[in-house]
């Protein structure tokens, strides 16, 4: 799948004025915090490209401009303030509870079947099923919170990272001597 | 012919070509097209049984060379992409006497489209989609399916619409607005209230069955956003048991893929699910649906398991994109090992994309590098391409140059004063410092990359204010 220039432009447009604001505020940056710099930029500006109609974009932002976070500051230059932010859409509070519900069912479901001792295949293949989403989920920023839209969050993450990884190597090829 | 294009596409755009060249190939030449369709799977490693799709890929792959003269780049590329997508779904002659007349009308057609960013010519050139009412409805079902707005999707949502009920351009925005919502599939919610009449709405519900049939015949995108949409609507059926036996035999054929039902996310979503689903069947009640859903055999006909079945098949068309994103995941069956492909591109990805940025980190504070950037970027907005030959390559973007020209003129400007002063900060805000040269170098490099791509391109003249595809 080849993601398309317009995401890239959009995304390295963002990039770039994140990393203009994101330089004032420090002088003489390690190469450490200059890559920590670099990547939440542009972490950043890949979420914003999205304009809050995903939900992985939602989560990454509102994980990076928690107070309590390192780079806060650095998300508030970048974005402008919380106003300016495009509003949370959907539906992160109501699933949490319905997380909640969802997961006690789930366990005590799974505590009967084990009782059953039922060694069915399509048990088994369930269980490693859920293995790997749980996994999935702890990849994709804020994947805790989908349940029905995981695997459409998914693709829109998988395209982003392509379309970060693209507009970055390029600018990595060009700046070789 | 279409048998013609897919081959000539499958030989540009092999599946397991590299990823850098295909990509050049595809962005190179017309990018313009490429835009319009924000759709990611267009762009995708092709299924060479798909000949919609193979055609798409190819004249998206092709130079835009055509009889036509550019009477200006934008509508030039608007009439080949809408030509040859018409070509594909008419298999007709029609089309192509009608491509002609486009010479005249471009400019002149009032922009009635709410499309303030493409200049579209008007209903009047989307003609040629009268002919086939599936085809957009195709596309605006596709558009919808992946959640990302497009002008072009929009216009083709019009052309659609202005196909079935031949409405006027007013009404249809206003349709197309209401029917944003992705589980709707757009395409049949906005033309299904213009089939005022049996007669049309039988032709779609042919076409959109042939639609099925096709699909069927081997591919794997789209076989089953029909198919989920008529789950939507499982009432009984107007006739065509043709199709029925169709749709029940490749059902019986996708039942072995969904051996095992996926994560136990059961009950609640099933319920919210199937809550959502009666109500896109009520709504889409009253107009005609086309293609309807039979219960397996050997199923239980209920709701929930009606539901169960919908949602199942929603996520197993949803892993098939995802298999055509993950490269190498073609020949994986089964929901556990591909995700766990997927988990490992997610990863290797990331682990991309902190590397990148590591080596981004490095890139040397160099005034006199980035002094010889700022020189050679002086003649760049004037058309000529004085790059350096190590950064000539560098940008297999191929950002579309109309783009391109607004931006660079503002990112110039805003360069330029911060170069011009290297200890004291020229750009938009203050304190700027020479320690930050390292993000100068980037940004001189994007703006390179801007101005580059602006000669190669384009030939005819370009309006400079005029389109602007997505700034």
């Amino acid at each position: 799948m080849r993601p398309h220039s317009s995401l890239k432009q959009e995304f390295l447009k963002k990039w770039i004025m994140g990393l203009q604001r994101c330089s004032f505020s420090k002088k003489n940056m390690s190469i450490l915090e200059r890559r920590k710099t670099i990547k939440f930029s542009a972490d950043i500006a890949m979420a914003s490209a999205r304009n809050g109609t995903t939900c992985w974009s939602r989560a990454l932002i509102s994980n990076a401009s928690k107070d309590g976070s390192n780079n806060h500051h650095l998300v508030k230059q970048m974005l402008g303030p919380e106003s300016n932010r495009p509003t949370v859409a959907a539906n992160i509070a109501p699933t949490r509870r319905a997380l909640v519900c969802k997961k006690i069912v789930k366990q005590s479901r799974r505590i009967r079947r084990r009782r059953r001792k039922c060694v069915a295949t399509s048990s088994i293949a369930k269980h490693l099923v859920r293995k790997r989403t749980q996994i999935l989920k702890s990849l994709i920023p804020g994947g805790e919170l989908m349940k029905i839209r995981l695997i459409e969050e998914t693709l829109d993450y998988i395209a982003s990272l392509i379309v970060q990884v693209d507009v970055m190597r390029s600018l990595a090829r060009a700046s070789e001597p | 012919m279409e048998k013609d294009k897919a081959f000539v596409m499958a030989e540009v755009l092999n599946r397991t070509a590299i990823r850098q060249p295909t990509w050049n190939e595809l962005n190179c030449t017309s990018e313009q097209v490429g835009n319009y369709f924000l759709i990611p799977n267009w762009d995708n490693s092709v299924d060479q049984s798909d000949p919609f799709e193979s055609a798409l890929s190819s004249m998206v792959s092709s130079p835009a060379a055509s009889s036509v003269p550019p009477v200006s780049g934008e509508n030039v590329m608007m009439r080949e992409l809408i030509g040859k997508l018409g070509n594909i779904c008419n298999s007709g002659d029609t089309f192509n006497s009608t491509n002609t007349p486009f010479n005249g009308t471009p400019l002149n057609s009032p922009p009635k489209l709410n499309l303030s960013t493409v200049n579209l010519p008007n209903h009047s050139t989307l003609a040629p989609f009268s002919a086939d009412p599936g085809f957009a409805e195709r596309a605006a079902r596709f558009s919808c399916f992946s959640g990302l707005n497009d002008p072009l999707m929009d216009s083709f949502k019009l052309s659609g619409n202005q196909v079935n009920g031949s409405q006027s351009i007013q009404n249809s925005p206003m349709e197309w607005n209401s029917c944003s919502d992705k589980k709707n599939s757009g395409g049949s919610r906005s033309s299904s209230p213009e089939n005022a009449e049996s007669g049309v709405s039988k032709e779609e519900s042919s076409v959109s069955q042939h639609i099925t049939a096709r699909n069927d015949a081997g591919t794997r995108k789209r076989k089953s956003v029909p198919r989920g949409k008529a789950k939507e609507t499982p009432s009984p059926a107007a006739g065509d048991t043709k199709v029925a036996s169709e749709i029940v035999e490749s059902n019986s054929k996708r039942s072995k893929q969904d051996g095992a039902p996926v994560k136990g996310n059961a009950k609640a979503a099933n319920d919210g699910n199937s809550k959502q689903n009666s109500e896109n069947s009520k709504q889409m009640e009253p107009p005609k649906d086309y293609i309807h859903v039979r219960a397996r055999r050997g199923q239980a006909t209920d709701s929930h398991s009606l539901a169960e079945r919908v949602r199942r098949e929603k996520i197993s068309e949803r892993m098939k994109f995802l298999q055509d994103l993950v490269p190498g995941c073609n020949k994986v069956t089964g929901k556990a090992v591909m995700l766990d492909e997927i988990i490992n591109y997610v990863q290797s990805l990331q682990r991309q994309v902190e590397f990148l940025s590591m080596k981004l980190a490095t890139v040397n504070p160099r005034t006199d590098v980035a002094k010889d950037m700022f020189q050679s970027r002086v003649s760049l907005p004037h058309g000529i391409c004085s790059m350096d030959s190590s950064a000539t390559p560098a940008f297999p973007f191929g950002y579309h140059p109309l783009q391109g020209l607004p931006l660079t003129e503002t990112q110039f400007s805003m360069k330029t004063q911060g170069f011009q002063l290297p200890p004291i900060d020229g750009l938009t805000n203050a304190n700027h410092h020479v320690g930050s040269i390292w993000e100068d170098d980037l940004q001189s490099i994007v703006q390179m990359g801007f101005g580059q791509n602006q000669p190669q391109s384009y030939q005819g003249s370009i309006a400079t204010g005029q389109v602007k595809i997505e700034l």
